[in-house]
């Protein structure tokens, strides 16, 4: 018996140790090497299919014409000037110092010839001003010429599908600050720095990136010191992390999250009852439930020169009046308040959980309603557009990133123009309506500024939508990425400020 | 023999094509689509014009049995077609995800038989004994501790105070031997009880007495004559086990970032990639047919001729 038992020990040994034996060969990732843990890794570098373009600009790989900074601007390593000519025709003069990875020039002919094949391929990319042209004029001149006129080619230019590639005998290559030395699809990519990006020799000669879907398994990951970046924490991670002495880098989201209010709803249909719902709601609590995040003060993240100056008020006796106002009161002994015919006041906050932080706000809303003495129920559903489509919610708690190309006007006619596509509150206002048709004209950035933050004073005062938590994400980094910055969500997780120190 | 093996392959052909019938119907009754999905991938707008150029991509605005006609003649031919959400292959991309979540699954499976067996038969011998009470805790802890809890348990032991195993670095064989691990021990406790129960029952058999006035020490004679029906006791358990290796490491494949085909399956849910969905169902069907053929089909034909009841 002692011999079976201990050839019995001595198998589940030899496995314990062959998984402790091959962990050590993998000591730390030293200097040279940088190891990155999100939630997902590329299947293949196809930069016309799906959403891969996102995909490999979020992993250094492409970049589009234009890229969204920091500031909320916009910029390009490809394009010096876009002029307009009419309502369709723009002439583009490029700059002369951009490459591809194989050391070529990127130039007219390979960029018309890449956008021309987006166009072709790709149809999410005609979303904006339908199909667009784009002819080479000479080595470092273009003309493009859109179906649908547009005062914002430099932000299609910065929308998701619009990288820049070439194709060589099958193999795409690509532009950004890393080039694929090998990928395990979905599971792992390890890049290098490509050479003929600028400061390539300031960047680690490998980066490994490995997919979790766990959030605590990241967490655990970077705690064991075998991660040097760790993006898509949650905020309760990232103080956990922070409590254990790991650096953390907090970075506006430009994501924003909203309550949107449905406006057919009997009791919304009030503006005193937005009104209340708008001055009773005590944004300090929901930021404290993330861990980070700024009160809003527009629709659009902090950092965009075109989002409103609003200031945010929580006054909940101001709140109560508003609401006996519209006639939901509340009796003595009763826990919510009620119509003239004896009915409570209900409204449920429908949200989904892939954004981790929303499940979290509803319940915070869910206790501010209660104090309000409005009866309130979370549903957390997996098909949020369908049920916002069909208007099945009384109170909407939604993640949207409104300006990824710096510019306002697509997402305020998406979402508050009267039958906008994406205006599922029921909204209606001509003087918005007129305000966005004014915009659709105008093409000087001070005055689209200017329009912009005038519609969103309009549609604040309406509330069809309560500013809710301008964001802050997390990710931990370790002490060699110290310096790394983050900026624009999941947009540039790998970004050409990934460097050694 | 010809005649059952007639009747095996009819069954599972029926099992093939019900199968199919339900994995079609069933993710379209899901609530939501993929191109609600895909459109909120890309931040897109509703309109008529985006929906209609997702829908004609995957033939979505065709009718419900054109669309399984044409998918299961593909899925037969061996065209699995592609995903909706990644656009990637979806044939090499099961077959590559296909042996880490197999290999995960019947390594556990097999390593958990193997410490189930002695510590099975060590638990046989004596009612107050220690191999007794280590299949009990462990049949009772398994019960207790939910096996995500423990992985995350473990991995911080091991992995963060300790530091003695890396379990996310190097080329993934950590994590498979770590899967393998976890996969395991929620079996060990069942199983070592079926074991033990076995041995038990081959204790109370007349001849054990035989052997043992003659001479033969109890241990000894207990493994010597109670090992094979202890063994066919623990293949049913296997078995069956086996036949649900692809889904029965989801949790572990999730915590430890594993890259087997359960993961594929709770990302494809999740955007509601309905041909990798329908693809996932067929594979597993195809799994469990091959799994009976061997096991349920030869193996028992080859153990009742060799006498085994």
């Amino acid at each position: 018996m002692k011999k079976l038992l201990v050839v019995a020990m001595a198998l589940a040994m030899v496995i314990a140790l062959a998984a402790c034996g091959d962990s050590k060969k993998e000591s730390n990732s030293g200097k040279d090497k940088v190891t990155v843990g999100q939630t997902w890794v590329i299947n293949d570098d196809n930069p016309l299919d799906g959403g891969n373009p996102w995909s490999i600009t979020a992993h250094g790989i492409s970049e589009y014409v234009y890229t969204i900074q920091p500031d909320g601007t916009l910029d390009s390593r490809y394009v010096n000037e876009l002029k307009q000519v009419d309502d369709l025709n723009w002439e583009g003069v490029m700059k002369e110092d951009a490459k591809f990875s194989d050391g070529s020039d990127v130039k007219a002919e390979d960029l018309c010839k890449c956008l021309n094949t987006v166009i072709e391929k790709n149809e999410m990319s005609t979303a904006s001003a339908g199909k667009i042209e784009y002819t080479p004029t000479g080595e470092y001149t273009f003309t493009a010429k859109t179906e649908r006129p547009t005062k914002v080619l430099p932000s299609i230019l910065a929308e998701w599908t619009n990288v820049v590639f070439k194709e060589d005998n099958g193999k795409y290559i690509f532009t950004g600050p890393f080039v694929i030395k090998d990928l395990k699809p979905g599971a792992e990519l390890v890049l290098e720095p490509n050479k003929n990006y600028p400061d390539s020799d300031k960047r680690p000669k490998e980066v490994v990136i490995k997919a979790f879907k766990d959030v605590n398994a990241l967490k655990l990951a970077m705690q064991s010191d075998e991660l040097d970046l760790a993006f898509g924490l949650t905020g309760e991670v990232a103080k956990q992390l922070k409590d254990d002495g790991k650096n953390v880098i907090d970075f506006p989201a430009g994501y924003q999250y909203y309550t949107f209010l449905n406006m057919s709803n009997e009791a919304l249909s009030k503006e005193q009852v937005r009104k209340a719902l708008d001055e009773g709601i005590n944004r300090k609590e929901l930021i404290k439930a993330l861990n980070g995040g700024k009160e809003p003060t527009g629709l659009f993240a902090g950092y965009n020169s075109f989002n409103a100056k609003s200031k945010t008020k929580f006054d909940p006796e101001n709140a109560a009046k508003y609401l006996d106002e519209a006639g939901y009161t509340m009796q003595s002994g009763d826990k919510y308040r009620k119509n003239a015919n004896g009915e409570e006041l209900k409204l449920d906050i429908t949200t989904y959980s892939s954004k981790a932080d929303l499940p979290i706000i509803a319940q915070v809303l869910v206790s501010e309603f209660e104090k309000l003495g409005i009866k309130s129920e979370v549903k957390v559903v997996d098909n949020i557009d369908e049920v916002a489509d069909a208007g099945n919610y009384d109170v909407l708690l939604y993640a949207q990133h409104p300006s990824p190309t710096g510019d306002a006007g697509y997402f305020l006619n998406q979402f508050f123009r009267t039958d906008g596509p994406k205006n599922r509150m029921k909204y209606s206002s001509s003087e918005v309506d007129s305000l966005l048709d004014k915009l659709g004209t105008v093409s000087d950035k001070s005055e689209r500024d200017k329009l912009s933050v005038e519609i969103q004073q309009k549609v604040i005062n309406d509330r069809p939508v309560i500013l809710t938590v301008d964001p802050e994400w997390h990710a931990a980094v370790s002490d060699k990425l110290k310096d790394y910055k983050l900026w624009n969500g999941d947009y540039f997780i790998v970004n050409p400020t990934l460097m050694i120190k | 023999m010809a005649k059952s093996f007639l009747k095996f392959i009819g069954k599972w052909m029926l099992i093939f094509v019900l199968g199919s019938l339900i994995a079609f119907f069933i993710t379209r009754s899901m609530p939501g689509n993929p191109v609600d999905m895909l459109l909120g991938r890309y931040g897109l707008s509703k309109t008529p014009e985006n929906v209609a150029a997702i829908e004609n991509r995957f033939m979505l605005n065709e009718p419900w049995h054109r669309q399984y006609i044409s998918w299961i003649t593909d899925f037969v031919k061996g065209e699995w077609g592609n995903s909706y959400i990644t656009r990637s292959s979806l044939k090499p991309e099961i077959l590559r995800r296909l042996p880490i979540s197999v290999g995960i699954g019947m390594g556990g499976t097999i390593l958990a038989a193997i410490l189930a067996f002695f510590i099975g038969y060590g638990a046989s011998l004596k009612e107050k004994g220690f191999w007794n009470y280590i299949s009990k805790g462990i049949t009772i802890f398994n019960q207790a501790v939910p096996v995500f809890l423990m992985i995350l348990v473990v991995i911080y032991f091991f992995g963060v105070k300790y530091r003695l195993v890396r379990f996310f670095s190097g080329d993934g064989m950590v994590a498979m031997i770590m899967g393998m691990i976890f996969i395991a021990f929620p079996l060990l406790g069942p199983m070592s009880r079926t074991v033990r129960v076995h041995f038990l029952e081959t204790l109370e058999k007349p001849y054990m007495d035989f052997y043992i006035y003659s001479g033969y020490e109890r241990n000894k004679a207990l493994l010597l004559y109670g090992s094979r029906p202890a063994i066919y006791g623990l293949c049913s358990v296997v078995v069956s086990r086996f036949a649900w290796v692809l889904g029965g490491g989801t949790v572990v494949e999730f915590a430890l970032g594993i890259h087997g085909i359960s993961l594929f399956l709770i990302d494809s849910i999740a955007q509601r990639d309905y041909l990798l969905i329908q693809t996932y169902i067929m594979t597993v069907i195809i799994w469990m047919a091959v799994v009976h053929f061997i096991f349920g089909f030869i193996f028992e034909r080859i153990l009742y001729k060799g006498g085994v009841e």
